[in-house]
This record gives structure tokens, sequence and C-alpha cells, in this order.
């Protein structure tokens, strides 16, 4: 079932000025972890306000629950939010602070308690319920604000940016932490950040922005093996991918004459395009005729070594396990697996899709 | 030696700004409390040492209790108003006129003009048959009191004139508080579709406790040792309708030179000032939220 649907929409603050979001098209599911993620200023915050009704909808329609929403007020559209800096009452104790919502919508008191301690309960809050948000911990804090929106009883959950303000342990506890929840009470989120870790780890599916415009929408399976651009390949993943510029031959791909990867290719291929390879998708090899890698840089990672160099003049990231002794060497030889290279248009960085490229044996 | 040179410097520093405070701010206290224990005439050499006759004989007079009361009700009725205009003039300001210097340099700017001035105008503008309130009030066909020269509005004038000056003055603090509430507040408030005056009573108003309990203190000392507006307009008159403590004390002072109670009754002002002080602290635990 359709729970929100976004149809054509545009937001536009002033007619002469720039477009924020353009022509904004996705259907969100019932029951779906929606990630909108992008850097800052591609739209991501401002398409979460609109469907909180926060921000006006300048053209195209906004649905919830098969019911056009674009006029309706917040409260009346059944969702609830989490705001980035959890917007916590600072003069209200905790108790209070989940309360909010029921007080306003004057709900019998007997009610307003027994929902708040049932919610204290789910969330580990019980202990606190008298305490002022400046007495609790930022994880609390973040707890409290979830709390808001979880008494509120609603199918839909709107988060925006809600772990930016964590520390990076805590932000992977409260992730499992918010996940859970959204297993456990069934909702619809709609989460917004521009953490590519946390869209990957969260996720039921991914929206990557970029400039107002959607890039790609998919499962973090899908924008992560078949990305389809430049943008979302180097959005998403950790190190980032390693773009190329090659020339194309007939079987294969080159770098000033040396042969890269092996690829059969139509005709239709373009005679210069942009490889894009994984750090962790490229070989070591010992063959002495193989790619060679000047080092200039070896981080050391824990489980990984992250390995920076060039090969011909283009820069280049190797991902490597960390028993492999390269604090002395120089050079590395490097092999490329065809089936893990991705193709992007030159001019317009869109991939180029290929039969290599779809069958990847998981 | 390191230790006495530390301790030099301690002194060092905190001596010099103890110098004038001592100077000009405990040594006069304490001559003043010593001062109203005599009977002395502001004039001759002479004195004698009465003891704590001075405060009897303040705190059994009529005249005392209705200059309390009379300081009381100014009081209440200046920094209420005050508080009320400056928070709505500010939250105006935010909304409807967005960070307008000119309307913002326009309510201010009574507060930096000289009291002195103002009142003279302001007495002009009281005056009954020609003065532009009464003008005004005409047009409307409202009752024209006569302001000054009648002894049941000639406080309620100094008032008005008290609080026009003052809620540019509390306005601009509000303004700075308002800005510091965090705008995600009222959108948690949206989400729950607050009312306007919900978002005033369960987010603005809380959150702008600490500058409300500052400019309280500060208006009520304000209006404790109101003087200039009561001297140029009323002289505490007519009939002592608007003769407050401190006016009072200048009349004991220098017009009756019988510097001995004067002083007795500037200490009664400065404890009173203190206690009231201490209760709004103490008190303020419970509505004022950091």
């Amino acid at each position: 079932m359709k729970k929100i649907s976004l149809k054509n929409i545009t937001k536009q603050y002033d007619t002469n000025q720039e477009k924020i979001l353009e022509n904004f098209n996705l259907d969100i599911y019932d029951k779906e972890f929606i990630v909108l993620v992008g850097p800052s200023g591609c739209g991501k915050s401002t398409t979460l306000r609109m469907i909180a009704g926060l921000e006006s909808i300048t053209s195209g329609e906004l649905s919830i629950n098969e019911q056009v929403m674009n006029d309706v007020p917040s409260k009346d559209r059944g969702i609830a939010m989490v705001f980035q800096n959890y917007a916590l009452f600072p003069h209200l104790t905790v108790f209070d602070n989940i309360a909010f919502g029921l007080k306003i919508r004057k709900e019998d008191k007997k009610v307003i308690k027994e929902r708040v301690e049932e919610t204290a309960a789910k969330l580990g809050l019980t202990n606190y319920l008298k305490r002022k948000p400046k007495d609790l911990s930022g994880g609390q804090r973040q707890r409290v604000a979830l709390g808001r929106a979880i008494v509120r009883n609603t199918n839909i959950f709107l988060m925006d940016e809600p772990l930016s303000n964590l520390d990076a342990k805590l932000r992977i506890q409260m992730r499992e932490e918010i996940i859970q929840l959204h297993n456990q009470l069934g909702t619809t989120t709609v989460y917004v950040t521009h953490d590519q870790t946390e869209a990957m780890t969260m996720a039921s599916r991914i929206v990557v922005l970029k400039d107002g415009a959607i890039q790609q929408v998919g499962t973090p399976h899908e924008v992560y093996m078949h990305p389809a651009n430049m943008f979302v390949a180097s959005f998403i993943g950790s190190p980032t991918i390693n773009f190329l510029t090659v020339k194309v031959t007939s079987h294969a791909l080159k770098i000033d004459e040396q042969k890269i990867v092996e690829m059969p290719l139509d005709n239709s291929t373009p005679n210069e395009i942009i490889i894009g390879v994984r750090p962790e998708d490229i070989e070591l090899v010992s063959e002495p005729d193989a790619i060679k890698l000047t080092i200039h840089r070896v981080e050391m990672m824990g489980a990984d070594k992250y390995v920076y160099g060039e090969i011909m003049g283009q820069k280049l990231t190797v991902r490597v396990h960390n028993e492999l002794d390269i604090q002395s060497k120089q050079h590395l030889h490097i092999k490329l697996n065809p089936r893990k290279v991705h193709l992007f248009e030159k001019e317009t960085g869109k991939a180029i899709e290929t039969f290599v490229k779809d069958t990847v044996v998981v | 030696m390191d230790r006495l040179k530390g301790y030099g410097k301690i002194l060092f520093f905190v001596g010099i700004p103890l110098v004038p405070l001592l100077a000009f701010w405990f040594i006069p206290m304490f001559v003043s409390l010593w001062l109203s224990t005599t009977d002395w005439d502001y004039i001759s050499p002479e004195f004698n040492h009465v003891m704590l006759e001075n405060y009897q004989t303040i705190l059994t007079s009529g005249n005392f209790y209705a200059a309390l009361k009379n300081t009381a009700f100014f009081s209440v009725m200046t920094v209420i108003p005050t508080i009320i205009f400056g928070l709505v003039f500010a939250a105006l300001l935010k909304k409807v006129m967005k960070g307008s210097t000119l309307f913002k340099s326009l309510l201010f700017s009574p507060w930096i003009t000289p009291m002195v001035a103002m009142s003279i105008v302001w007495t002009w503008i009281f005056q009954p048959d020609v003065g532009l309130l009464n003008q005004i009030l005409g047009w409307f066909h409202l009752p024209q009191p006569s302001w000054l020269t009648d002894s049941n509005t000639a406080m309620w004038a100094i008032i008005i004139v008290t609080i026009w000056k003052n809620a540019g003055w509390a306005m601009l603090f509000y303004a700075d508080a308002l800005s510091k509430i965090p705008n995600e507040l009222y959108e948690v408030g949206k989400m729950e579709g607050t009312s306007w005056w919900q978002n005033s009573k369960y987010i603005t108003i809380p959150l702008v406790s600490p500058t409300t309990l500052f400019l309280v203190i500060i208006s009520l000392i304000d209006a404790i040792q109101a003087y200039d507006q009561i001297q140029v307009m009323t002289q505490g008159g007519p009939a002592g309708s608007t003769r407050t403590l401190l006016y009072l004390y200048y009349q004991m002072a220098f017009e009756q030179f019988n510097m001995g109670q004067a002083t007795a009754l500037s200490t009664i002002i400065v404890i009173l000032t203190g206690v009231l002080a201490f209760l709004l602290f103490y008190t303020s635990k419970k509505w004022v939220h950091y």
C-alpha cells in the first residue's frame, strides 16, 4: 500500500530564486524505512519538512494514506517528527516533554500517564521521567525525542538527521535502536541524513539526492552495486570509489596504451569513458606486467589498510588486508576485475549499462 | 617569596577597584547609617545622638505609610506593564517587522532621552486645557481629567511616562531572548497544532523567564528610585498623591533639612529593596527556567 506519495513536487521560496526541489516523484510504501541522503543543500530536509507540513509546497501533490495533504495542517497529517537538535523543551521534565502532544490534544490525564509510562518503558527512560533535559546524556535526550514521536501512536515517522549530534559510538547504538523500534512498531519511516553509512545500514530503500533532484532510488545493495551515475557512485561507499578516465578499444579499456582491464564493449560505447572501481574491488597480483601502482600514503584503519597512490598519473585508492606489509614497498601490482568495474559517460556522468555489469554472483 | 608575590598581585588588582568602592560606597553607607542615629540639620556643626528615635518617628508617621503605599502602587503599575509591553513589542518586532531597526530605535529612543527633558515634554502633553492628550481624548468624547493637578490622576500620569520610557528598553532585552529560542520548538508545537496562546504559555514565556526575572528586578529597583519625573511633573503633589518613599526622603533631607530622619528613611528603603530582590530571587526557582 502506498503510504506517502510525492508527485511532481517543486519547492521554490521566491519566484526569482532557484528551485530547491524540482519535479520530485517518490512513492513510499507501508512499513518502509526510506532514507533521503545527499550533501547539504540537496533538498532532503526540505522534502521532509514538506511532508511534515512545516514548509509549503510550491507545486505538485503530496498524498498520505491516499489522501491529498498539500493544505492539511501538520497536526492532522497523522505523522510524528523527530528533530535534529532533539527540540526538547528545556523547562519541562522528560514526562512532560513526552506528554506534550497528548496534552495539546487534550487527552485524558489518565490516558496520558499510561501512554507516557508505556513509551518510557519501551525506551528505557522510566527512571528519568522526572528529570529535565539538561540532566540527560545525548543518547537519553534522543530517546526522549523519539518518545515524543512514539507516544502519538501514529504510523508515520519523519526523522531529520536525528543522530548527527551524537558521538560515533552512540550513533551506532541508536541506529540499531531506531531500526528495532521501526520494526517493532511497524511504522513507515522517512529518515534524512547526510551520512551514507547511516543510509546503507538503516534503509530499506535509499533515495540519493543532489541539487534538488533524485539521483537514484533503490535498496542499499542496488545503489552500491549499480550506481546510476558518478555522483551516486562517489557518495555511497567508503573509502570513495576511484574514477579513472580511460580509452575504449575493441577489447579493452586503456590508459596511455596500457591495458587496464579486458572488456569487450559494443560499438556504441564512446571513445573515452570514465570507469569507477571501488577500493575493495582491486586485486593485488604479483605478475610484473600487471598495472603498477605508485604508493603515496598508507592509512591503517584496523581491519584494513587504505593505500593511496596513482597509476599513470591518475589517483587510485586500494583497500587491502591489514596483515599485508606494504610499509616498506613503493609499488604494488594490481588487477581490475571486469565484473566489478562501473562504466560512466564522460560528459553526463551517467552509468553505461553493459552485459558485464549485470551479473554479479553473490 | 613566590607566595608573597602572589598575594601582592591579588592585593594590587583587587585593591585598585576597591578604592573608589570604599570611598564612594562603603564609607558613605556607614556614615549615613551613623547619621541616621543623629538629629543633624544639614547645616549646624552640632547635633545630638538620638539612637533609634528617627526610625521610631518614621515607622509611626502616616506620611511614611502613605508614601510606602504610593511606592508599592507605582512599582506594581509600572513594572508589570513595562514587562508586558516589552514582550509584546519584541514579539511583534520578530513576527511582523522582521528585525526592523527603525522600529526598534523608535521604541528604544525614550530610554536614551533624559527623564528630565521627557518629563517637561509630558507636562505639556498632560496640560488639561491645551495639552495633546486631552485634545485626543476630546476627539473621542472621552473624559478629560486634569492629570497632574488632580490627586486622583497625578500618579497615573507619572506611571504612563515611566512605562513609556522603559517599555522600549525591556523590548530590547526580550528581542534578544526571543531570538535565542530555537525555532524547532515552535515547529514541535506546529506538528501538534498548538494555538497562539499555547505557544506563548508553553514555549515563549517559560523560555524568556530569565530575562523576565532580570527585567523585573531592575525595573523594580528603578521604580523604587523614581525621582526625576516626580520632581519635574508634580513635586510629590497634589496632596502627596505622588510622594513615593524616595521623594519623601528628598523632601525630608533637602526641604525640611531633617538629615537624621532622612538617612533613617533611606536605610529603610535600602533594606526594603534588598528584601524584595531576595524574595524575587528566592521565588524565581519556581518560575525561572535556565
